[in-house]
């Protein structure tokens, strides 16, 4: 009964206030980041970078390198959300995107025109350098280098001892940069694998042979499935994840099943084991959310799933966006779930 | 168990087998999945047409009392527009958004669980005296509050006679008149303290913590704020808004007890804890009732105009219903169910009727019916003999 204890009723509509200042001019909002797009740019046949300029609500002092936003694009009258790593920030408070196009969101992204209004969140996630000079391997497959370049800058502004960057990729997206940027600082060690080219996948004996004492080093790793999955393999043998640090930009593939997920209710701290669906899972462990019907038609349990997988039993739909809303009592975890209650 | 809802003798339904209760429910599942898999852009452009309807007329009728609220005619458009205003913006906006109807569209500012609405009850306890209690409950006696006269009313012979049932038509009017504060209180049922003793003062108290803050809200907006920043037209417009929320109030009132309260509107009685929910979308049918109109008509009732469908698809967006209405008649008429719809007017006075006929105790009613009848024969026997 959070909902209820912590109920305010608005002074004023903030929709409205936002309609009327954007009636003034299309980027002006009361709270909600909004961004004018000020360059589509290709970078490759099917990776474009995004230039955008938020208004003055967005967190320009609180980006770190690593960092990402979402981007919420109305398509086909459903706004539609999806996670993208922050490559840079420029002085004159414009963010760089580097979007690849394999979704409905970045599809409609790299459709974008100069000049119109997008929503973006603050920038979000944990997936940032550590403090001090210690050396630092950075892997990147595909498009996982965008949050891997803006990683390679803050180590260079803080003068790591030592960085490696291992990057697969079919194409040579930012290659010619990252090769600049190692003939200029000779702490920066770059080893590229255009997997166009020849078939190279992340292996112990790789990283063995670029970087001996990898298992001692803390290790940033961004990029496809199943290199993500490898990379916690060869560090968990080394029982070394401590020093692996993973950021996940695609959804999990997952078959079908109903194992037992963890799941976090973040608002109110509470985590517990679901094995059926959220709402029975949450009060078998003594939690209490709001609810109604348990039959998915009052809408009294809806809240806004975070992060993680969902299935709804009534229709088999899966849902793996983030901030979207789930019925408790007709859902289930098919992945770790964070929910907003 | 699955057992079909016991019927009424006086039901104008056909006695369903559980066979045939669940091929009819599987009819009705088909074209719920039918919209559903369509739902779309246009949806999504109806929904925020509806809300620019609801600002621009808002912003129009304020201004107009607040600049021109002195003369007449003005005021009387000033007045009237913003009663529209919040007419739409409760009930085709508010009340179907707050039913998730539009949820998917995954836009903050029109989701179910945290848009609250023009009018004094808040969101949070609408959803669970509506969304949950008379949506789930729909026409349960002793479940679905709504059927039994929000606690002030007596609809059935179900509930026991008592002399402030006497009032039950002019009770009538003045819920209307009030009607938003009848929703802002209904969960708080203090029909219990005042009537049965069941329930404290203090009780209530507590239970209204977020209502009392809702209510200095809407208070202060309507009567306080608006009237001072218009300055010199202080007065008009406090009357502005005073007649604009009592427009609200008689034309949504009206509109709900068509929905649930006319004549052939059942009540249930039956246990319902193992229901199906074929069985469930039967008993909505039987508990509902539309009115018929013309487009106006259905977008000023936020298509509750089509009761029965809303009752049977509370989560599909209410621009729907008007398409689905007929697929839903022709499923009833196939299986004999009665698919209760009138004009407007009709249902108006069955309502009346049924509230007339419970004021009074049931064996006075019975002595009065039986008079009549003999009566009737007694006039045709006279006339059938000197024809």
């Amino acid at each position: 009964m959070n909902a209820t204890l912590s109920y305010q009723p608005h002074l004023v509509r903030e929709d409205f206030v936002d309609f009327v200042l954007q009636k003034i001019n299309v980027t002006w909002a009361w709270k909600r980041v909004l961004a004018e797009v000020i360059a589509v740019q290709s970078l490759h046949t099917d990776m474009v970078l995004i230039k955008l300029k938020p208004n003055r609500n967005f967190n320009f002092d609180q980006v770190r390198a690593g960092q990402s936003i979402l981007l919420t694009l109305l398509i086909d009258g459903v706004y539609q959300q999806r996670s993208y790593s922050i490559i840079e920030v420029t002085p004159q408070g414009e963010i760089s995107l580097g979007i690849k196009v394999q979704g409905l969101v970045s599809s409609a992204a790299q459709r974008l025109h100069v000049g119109e209004c997008v929503e973006i969140s603050q920038p979000q996630g944990d997936f940032t350098l550590h403090q001090g000079q210690q050396p630092a391997i950075l892997i990147a497959s595909g498009s996982g280098i965008t949050a891997i370049y803006s990683l390679l800058q803050q180590a260079l502004k803080q003068q790591l001892e030592q960085i490696h960057v291992i990057y697969f990729n079919r194409a040579e997206i930012f290659h010619a940069e990252l090769k600049a940027l190692a003939e200029k600082h000779p702490e920066l060690h770059y080893h590229f694998f255009n997997t166009a080219e020849q078939k190279q996948h992340l292996t112990e004996d790789l990283l063995q042979k670029l970087v001996p004492d990898y298992a001692q080093t803390a290790t940033y790793v961004c990029g496809h499935h199943g290199m993500m999955q490898q990379a916690n393999e060869i560090y968990a043998q080394q029982s070394a994840q401590s020093q692996l640090h993973q950021e996940f930009f695609m959804p999990v593939q997952i078959e079908q099943s109903n194992e037992a997920q963890p799941i976090v209710f973040r608002r109110s701290q509470q985590n517990f084991i679901a094995t059926t669906t959220l709402l029975s899972s949450a009060e078998q462990a003594g939690l209490r959310p709001q609810h109604g019907c348990r039959m998915g038609v009052c809408n009294q349990c809806t809240c806004t799933k975070v992060s993680g997988v969902t299935q709804n039993i009534l229709t088999g739909e899966i849902d793996d966006q983030p901030n979207r809303a789930i019925k408790l009592c007709v859902n289930q975890a098919l992945s770790p779930v964070t929910i907003d209650l | 168990m699955n057992m079909a809802v016991e019927l009424k003798a006086a039901a104008k339904s056909a006695h369903l087998t559980p066979e045939q209760t669940e091929a009819f429910g599987r009819r009705i599942e088909e074209i719920r999945l039918e919209v559903m898999n369509d739902l779309g852009e246009k949806d999504s452009k109806y929904i925020y047409k509806v809300r620019n309807f609801v600002r621009y007329t808002e912003i129009a009728s304020r201004g107009m009392l607040m600049f021109g609220g002195w003369i007449p005619p003005v005021w009387l458009l000033g007045t009237a527009m913003l009663g529209v205003s919040k007419i739409v913006e409760n009930m085709e906006l508010g009340h179907n958004v707050m039913h998730g109807q539009f949820d998917w569209l995954n836009d903050p500012t029109l989701n179910g669980a945290t848009y609250d609405w023009d009018t004094v009850c808040t969101g949070e306890d609408w959803k669970y005296t509506h969304n949950y209690k008379h949506h789930t409950y729909t026409n349960v006696f002793g479940m679905d509050h709504d059927i039994s006269g929000y606690g002030v009313m007596r609809m059935s012979r179900e509930q026991k006679w008592e002399p402030r049932f006497l009032f039950n038509v002019p009770m009538g009017f003045v819920l209307s008149t009030g009607f938003e504060w009848l929703l802002a209180l209904q969960r708080l049922e203090m029909e219990k303290v005042l009537f049965d003793g069941t329930k404290t003062w203090k009780e209530v108290y507590v239970e209204s913590k977020n209502l009392r803050k809702k209510m200095v809200r809407q208070f202060g907006k309507d009567y306080v704020l608006f009237p001072l920043i218009a300055g010199p037209m202080f007065l008009p417009v406090l009357a502005g808004n005073f007649f604009a929320n009592l427009i609200r109030n008689y034309w949504a009132s009206t509109v709900i007890y068509c929905g649930h309260f006319t004549e052939d509107s059942e009540i249930i009685t039956d246990n319902i804890d193992n229901e199906t929910k074929a069985e469930w979308y039967l008993r909505q049918i039987r508990g509902s009732a539309n009115f018929t109109g013309g487009k106006i008509m259905h977008f000023l009732s936020g298509n509750l105009s089509h009761q029965i469908e809303h009752h049977l698809f509370p989560d599909v967006p209410a621009n729907r219903y008007q398409e689905m209405a007929p697929k839903v008649r022709e499923v009833c008429a196939e299986f004999g169910q009665q698919y209760n719809t009138a004009p407007f007017g009709s249902q108006i006075l069955s309502v009346y009727k049924r509230l007339a006929v419970h004021s009074l105790p049931d064996n006075m009613v019975d002595r009065l019916v039986a008079t009549k009848r003999n009566f009737v024969e007694a006039v045709k026997g006279m006339f059938g003999k000197a024809a």
